[in-house]
């Protein structure tokens, strides 16, 4: 991986009832804040802890530890996983023998659990052996704690008070293996098992401590390094680096199984290897003249696009993802549209394409992207030109059938002409946009490449490929044939969805009526029902029957995806989510099921197929007040942006950027309004997003809404077409004072990170400068070298070598003691 | 007009012999050659020219007044003779290979009749002295054609009845004997290359005919100056004859006004064409090789041109210019550049290009000969570009679509005839085409030939077939003013074949629905609504709303229309009739239309009708339809400001106006203006700091 995922999983292990209290400490104060400094980096951190409110007796047939165990397993190919574990004096739980599930003990993986439940080890143990005894990868993230023994004698008042409400009750015994059938047994345990944590040469060293606040201290500045390590803060992307990597994320994850298709490569490296003819049309009479001779008579000149078509889930964006992976170099852009929420609008497109454009070099880096996405528009057919003088490349756009706005796919933003040594490729379905193609004259086979349905041979590839390679399972030949001979695996959207409802089910032992009813299926989509119905009926808790619709719900809503803690919580039923997130074991097993039907970037869910969100939308957003609850409990997020602690800082930051459009789609019109119109909001907003363009589009979205009411009050109107006219100027003026509040204070992180959140590259140095010159006193060695890697970074970006100078002369000056 | 009858006598020299005399005199004279022996009549003017030998010439005036011609063609002497009555008229020196070693030309020449009008010696290659000539004072015309002994012309300077003269091929040297002939009209000096001073022709101003192509490379801009005073020229020939050349500048033929050919063949360093503009008379005009010409559109201002050669011309890129010369009937060029004739579409007299995609210059002949109803033209051609549109093979199907549509427009102008079955079978063999083909047919048929027969071939294609285009034609030239009864019943026998399985009709919903709602049949037109309907892709059915809302409009129906253009999924379809629709409600919906207003996806035409809007009072003095229309400016306040400098002068100005006028006092630009000079006055300070 050239870089690590920005999602951070940290495992948290200990035994319940005498860990109440840490587990708090951790939940409520250290993880916030973790997550809040982790913003800052881009960088996402979730703690996994599935027993939290349930005590281990509840937990039924072994499935939780199984889960658990899986988690720990999953999370360490591609995120970066931390390990807690948190030992007192008692041993634990010990599950009995037939515990659990056969399929549990006879699946391969877990088939070492057998031996050590004849030993009589905890399920705690269990976890530790799996997370970090067992495995050797683990070694330098594990982090084990032990509290000194006594710790109930002596602060037993404070233990007393914190658990008031328990039911039931907290006793000293619960501190002690005091109630286990063996307690001396245990006793020996304990001390063994800790013993063995600290025989094994593990990076860091097992601490002890005393009070839950001195743990939560400790796990805060070991996190804090560990995190400050993998992500230091002058590799922090800026946006646009952040988006691509999104795409790429999507890209990667699009080739996941991917199974060649015949002669589909070689009709698009044709396409890309067409001779160039750049410049045909524009040569002066002279070049004319002397091109003569050696240009071939009457050769027609090879359209410089190519539209990929196919039904959905054909596989064009597979296709597209393993041909970008074979041609990286010679792609200048791609865009896979759908990959990332800001990805369906063609405004931020241009901008993302015009800036990679100015970022590979095209246009000198001091060249300005302007605002407005007609000017942008304008704009891309000279800046195309100048990436044919350096040689072309391809551009690459996925699936703008799914553009959000009809006229985003029409193809408005794209020219009519550019140079022939840039060949663009487009994917589409059927429908609007292919239709504006069509009326373009992008038809026939010279310019359509069609996506043929999977031969069998195809499928049998694929489904040994998915079984084999990515579950180390076979399948029966029977329920093999089965597939093959049903007409609708000829999509392979339709093949890889039912192979995936077939390793979720298969713990079920009710695979063949499962395959049947798939079957019985006659498209992708109803095939997607399926799998809903299927999900709601196997992973709603009784407590929460409405789980899957309601999370589902949520996500098909949400303009950008959602991360599991913020997903837990929205499904909260607390009047304040932060501090009461729904508990993590009720959801991970819906997650894990669909897992494979997700995307995850920087800890973000969203769907890894269209499909899959039109049936949620199908089916749980059909009906106004499904529509009206989803809305309503996202734009939460922002009508309660008074509260600090009512949401997380993401969902916090999330109500900021996106809260108003979903009082829009409820019609809040009037709610919307107050907010914009209140400065305090505002300045909230902008301090949340940094970008001082933070709520145009909200004050645009709203003067129409507004203006389209059948009576509306004129002086809203007026004042918010003044809200819009002033635009930028009171929200930069606001950033610059807190630029310069953060800087004086010594705050420079937060000071960097407003300048570094500026789109414009001349910008983020002035305001570096600006915050540099502002900041008091003498910088420390460190924080001069930090300073000065971000900075470099940027100056690098802006194309003026001064502004380097300027910075590090300012350091200089900064970083000696100062003289009179 | 007098009238004369015209025979030969049996001892002239037989027609198989001589057939070139005998044709070119007969077709001057507008006869047929093979009634060599019979009497045949003819008309003459004072105008009327006879070809002898090769050479145009007038007919003395003894002639005119004779009733009848009694001609004789002999052979005597080595010479060809031509007498009328008796009198010689003409002589022709015999192929000079046939004359024996022994005889001399110049003797020879001395025995011809002294009162001879006309004498060809044309390719003698044995006549070099031309003193003999002197005594045939009387000669009009005088062909040296290929005299390439011939050096010295100085004795032809006293043959004052000279009008023409063909000295091509000679190898003069000094033409300064030509420069009293002031009667010449006609004078060929092409292929002497050796002439080394042109300025002998300058007082010739009686010459209509000048031929100086292939002189060599010698013609400079001080000759051009020289013939530009020859205003009298109606045919000018300046072909160089393959080497390149050097003249860039053709101003001064400007004022030969009077120039119908022109030909400047070779002229590799002209650009500019622009002094050609002014020869309004030119119908020929050839500029073949002029390579360095781009800019042909001085071209456009001649307007009598008929035949026009570019080959060769390889920097042209685009005739467009061309396709403004509504005369030209023929064009020849060869240019790689040039992509497309389609600009030449609307020239109705063109009936001939070369050199281009034979289907496309077929599909465009047949257009131009349908532009000027040129039936015979249409009748002689119609198997040829029937066999041309079968025959093309081009990914780009609209453009054979196109070629069947302008047949059927030019086939429907023959009426009944053979070539319909043909081309019906063509149309029935092509699913793939739209139904602008079948539209043009039946158009065409119902225009040309009447009812009847529109009927009848309307009726040949069933409608069970379901071929769409067909349908698609029919539909959309329903009579349905003049024949609205059999117009419902071929609808309704549509309905019962084809409702179940509409689909398969989409792609002429939009004829469809629209030969239903000018019929005013709603029901039915509610249920192929219905049929065509397409859930998962509800933007299928954006053409029938467009044509529906376009009839409604136009009909100024505007619920109805609105109803369809609000169903229009395409935002490039619908942006334009909401802005029609918006633009076609009375003033005092201003409420309705400023609120639709705001639906226009594409910002740049929702701000240009924004700017239309506010000009009218009943807007600028609605509150809720400036607020909308403030709105649909977007944010800038450029735009803003852009609005309220067209407000009428009269409207109080609003609230809303004033409002924002008084906030803005704020003055967002010097506010940034202040912020970016503050940035950059710190980042100065840290530069001087450096320093």
């Amino acid at each position: 991986m050239p870089t690590p995922s920005r999602l951070v999983r940290v495992f948290i292990s200990s035994t319940f009832r005498d860990f109440i209290q840490e587990r708090d400490e951790l939940v409520k104060k250290v993880f916030p804040e973790l997550r809040r400094r982790a913003k800052e980096r881009f960088v996402e951190i979730l703690e996994v802890d599935l027993r939290w409110g349930i005590t281990e007796e509840q937990a039924k047939g072994g499935e939780t530890l199984r889960i658990c165990l899986e988690e720990i397993d999953r999370c360490r190919p591609s995120a970066p996983v931390f390990f807690i574990g948190l030992l007192g004096e008692r041993y634990g739980w010990i599950p009995e023998k037939d515990y659990f599930k056969p399929d549990v003990l006879e699946d391969p993986k877990l088939g070492w659990v057998k031996e050590h439940i004849v030993e009589g080890k905890s399920v705690t143990e269990l976890e530790i052996l799996h997370g970090v005894l067992r495995n050797d990868e683990m070694r330098d993230k594990a982090y084990f704690y032990f509290r000194q023994d006594g710790y109930e004698q002596r602060h037993w008042s404070k233990i007393e008070k914190h658990h008031a409400a328990a039911n039931p009750p907290i006793t000293r015994e619960d501190f002690t293996n005091a109630k286990s059938e063996n307690p001396e047994a245990d006793e020996e345990k304990q001390r063994d098992l800790k013993r063995r944590i600290r025989d094994t040469s593990l990076q860091w060293d097992p601490k002890d401590y005393e009070t839950p606040e001195d743990l939560a201290a400790l796990v805060a500045s070991d996190l804090w390094d560990a995190i400050d390590r993998l992500f230091p803060i002058s590799a922090v992307p800026d946006a646009l680096e952040r988006e691509s990597l999104e795409h790429r994320v999507f890209m990667e994850s699009r080739t996941r199984a991917y199974v060649e298709r015949e002669g589909l490569f070689e009709k698009l490296d044709e396409f890309f290897l067409l001779p160039n003819q750049a410049f045909r049309q524009e040569t002066s009479a002279d070049e004319a003249e002397q091109e003569e001779e050696d240009e071939p008579d009457s050769a027609p000149t090879p359209p410089s696009v190519r539209v990929v078509l196919g039904e959905s889930g054909s596989g064009k964006s597979a296709l597209l993802a393993a041909w970008l992976k074979r041609r990286d170099e010679d792609v200048a852009f791609f865009h896979f549209v759908g990959s990332t929420p800001s990805s369906v609008s063609a405004s931020s497109l241009l901008r993302r394409m015009l800036a990679t454009l100015r970022s590979r070099g095209v246009v000198p880096a001091s060249e300005a992207i302007p605002h407005a996405d007609e000017a942008m528009a304008e704009l891309l057919p000279f800046w195309l030109e100048k990436l044919s003088e350096r040689g072309g490349g391809i551009l690459l756009f996925d699936a703008v059938n799914q553009l959000g706005s009809a006229r985003d796919r029409e193809l408005w933003w794209w020219p009519d002409k550019w140079p022939e040594n840039i060949r663009v490729v487009f994917s589409t379905l059927p429908g609007d946009s292919l239709r504006a193609m069509e009326k373009r004259g992008w038809k026939g086979e010279e310019f359509v490449l069609r996506i043929p349905p999977f031969q069998p041979e195809e499928k049998r590839e694929m489904i040994n490929r998915y079984m084999k390679d990515l579950f180390a399972r076979e399948m029966e030949a029977n329920l093999q044939q089965l597939i093959l001979n049903a007409p609708q695996t000829s999509n392979p959207l339709f093949l890889r969805t039912v192979l995936d409802e077939l390793r979720v089910r298969s713990a079920f032992g009710t695979l063949e009526k499962d395959l049947d009813e798939m079957l019985s299926c006659p498209d992708p989509a109803a095939l997607f029902v399926h799998v809903l119905k299927n999900l709601e009926r196997d992973f709603s808790p009784p407590e929460h029957p409405d789980l899957v619709h309601r999370a589902l719900g949520l996500m098909g809503v949400a303009l950008r995806g959602l991360s599991e803690n913020e997903i837990l919580q929205l499904l909260s039923a607390s009047p304040y989510p932060s501090g009461e997130p729904l508990p993590r074991h009720y959801w991970a097993p819906l997650y894990l099921a669909l897992e494979e039907s997700l995307v995850s970037r920087e800890g973000q869910l969203s769907f890894f197929h269209d499909y899959l969100r039109s049936a949620i939308w199908r089916e749980y957003l059909d009906e106004d007040h499904e529509l009206e609850t989803a809305h309503a409990r996202l734009a939460e997020t922002v009508t309660r942006w008074r509260e600090p602690d009512a949401f997380g800082s993401s969902l916090r930051a999330y109500g900021f950027e996106y809260g108003i459009r979903h009082l829009l789609d409820i019609r809040r019109v009037d709610d919307a309004t107050d907010m914009i119109l209140d400065q305090n909001y505002r300045r909230r907003a902008v301090e949340s997003t940094r970008q001082a363009s933070a709520i145009e589009e909200d004050v645009s979205r709203l003067r129409r809404a507004v203006a389209l009411q059948a009576n509306f009050s004129h002086e809203v109107a007026a004042l918010l077409t003044i809200q819009a006219l002033v635009g930028k100027t009171e929200p930069e003026c606001h950033l610059r004072s807190r630029l310069d509040a953060a800087a004086a204070s010594g705050d420079w992180e937060e000071a960097l990170g407003i300048a570094g959140a500026q789109e414009d590259n001349s910008l983020r140095i002035l305001l570096a400068c600006r915050a540099l010159l502002q900041s008091p006193g003498v910088l420390s060695e460190i924080q001069s070298g930090q300073i000065s890697d971000v900075t470099h970074r940027w100056a690098k970006a802006t194309g003026k070598p001064e502004w380097e100078e300027a910075i590090h002369l300012v350091l200089e000056v900064k970083s000696q003691p100062s003289s009179p | 007009m007098p009238k004369i009858t015209i025979r030969f006598t049996q001892d002239s020299v037989p027609l198989e012999e001589e057939r070139d005399f005998y044709l070119d005199l007969f077709r001057s004279l507008g006869l047929k050659s093979r009634m060599l022996f019979d009497e045949q009549e003819f008309e003459i003017t004072a105008q009327t020219k006879v070809t002898l030998f090769g050479m145009e010439t007038s007919v003395p005036q003894g002639l005119q007044t004779e009733r009848s011609w009694v001609c004789r063609l002999i052979e005597k002497e080595g010479f060809l003779l031509f007498s009328v009555g008796g009198w010689f008229w003409a002589a022709s020196l015999k192929n000079s290979n046939h004359l024996k070693k022994s005889s001399h030309p110049e003797e020879m020449i001395a025995k011809l009749p002294v009162d001879l009008r006309v004498l060809s010696l044309k390719q003698s290659n044995e006549v070099n002295d031309l003193r003999s000539l002197s005594s045939l004072s009387s000669l009009t015309s005088l062909n040296l054609d290929n005299c390439w002994r011939v050096t010295d012309i100085s004795a032809l300077s006293g043959l004052s009845n000279l009008t023409s003269i063909n000295l091509s091929c000679c190898r003069l040297t000094d033409i300064s004997a030509l420069s009293g002939l002031t009667g010449l009209t006609k004078l060929d000096l092409s292929a002497n290359y050796l002439i080394e001073d042109f300025s002998p022709l300058e007082g010739l101003i009686a010459l209509e005919n000048l031929n100086l192509s292939a002189t060599g490379d010698i013609l400079s801009q001080q000759d051009l100056f020289v013939i530009s005073k020859l205003t009298s020229l109606t045919k000018l020939n300046l072909r160089r004859g393959g080497s390149r050349y050097e003249i860039k500048d053709l101003s001064s033929l400007s004022c030969l006004t009077n120039l119908t050919n022109l030909d400047l063949s070779d002229f590799a360093a002209i650009t500019d064409l622009s002094p050609l503009s002014c020869l309004k008379a030119l119908t020929v005009l050839n500029l073949t090789d002029c390579i360095s010409i781009k800019d042909i559109s001085p071209l456009s201002d001649l307007t009598a041109l008929r035949d026009l050669k570019l080959f060769g011309c390889n920097s042209i890129t685009k005739l467009d210019p061309i396709g403004k010369i509504p005369s030209l009937e023929e064009l020849k060029f060869t240019s790689r550049r040039i992509k497309s004739v389609e600009s030449l579409r609307n020239i109705p007299a063109l009936r001939e290009v070369t050199e281009f995609n034979p289907p496309e210059v077929a599909e465009l002949l047949a257009h131009t000969a349908y532009l000027r109803s040129d039936r015979d033209c249409i009748k002689w051609y119609s198997k040829d570009w029937l066999k041309e549109a079968k025959d093309w093979r081009e990914d780009t199907s609209s453009l054979q679509d196109r070629f069947a549509a302008t047949l059927g427009e030019a086939f429907s102008l023959l009426g009944e005839d053979s070539i319909a079955e043909d081309y019906e079978a063509f149309l029935d063999g092509r699913p793939d085409f739209s139904s602008a083909p079948w539209k043009a047919w039946f158009g065409g048929t119902l225009k040309e030939s009447g009812f009847v027969l529109y009927r009848q071939r309307v009726e040949r294609v069933a409608v069970s077939q379901m071929l769409p285009s067909a349908i698609g034609g029919a539909c959309s030239t329903l009579p349905y003013e003049d024949q609205p009864e059999w117009s419902r019943e071929w609808l309704m026998s549509l309905e019962i074949a084809c409702l179940s399985d509409a689909k398969k009709l989409l792609s002429v919903a939009p004829e469809i629905c629209l030969a239903h709602a000018r019929l005013d049949l709603s029901e039915a037109l509610r249920r192929w609504l219905e049929a065509f309907t397409d859930p998962s892709d509800p933007g299928a059915l954006d053409p029938v709303h467009a044509a529906l809302a376009g009839f409604q409009l136009a009909l100024n129906h505007l619920d109805a229309a609105e109803s369809h253009i609000f169903a229009i999924e395409s935002p490039s379809l619908k942006d334009p009739m909401l802005a029609n629709l918006i633009s076609s409600y009375p003033a005092t919906d201003s409420d309705r239309a400023s609120a639709q207003l705001l639906l226009i996806a594409a910002p740049a035409t929702r701000r240009e009708l924004a700017k239309t809007l506010v000009t009218i009072p009943e807007y600028s003095m609605s509150e809720v339809a400036m607020q909308r229309l403030v709105v649909a400016m977007d944010d800038s306040p450029e735009a803003l400001g852009e609005l309220i400098a067209l407000l009428p002068p009269s409207a109080a100005p609003s609230q809303l106006i004033q409002q924002i006028s008084a906030s803005l006092q704020l003055d967002r630009q010097s506010t940034l203006r202040k912020i970016s000079d503050e940035l950059h006055q710190q980042a100065d300070r840290l530069l001087i700091l450096k320093k």
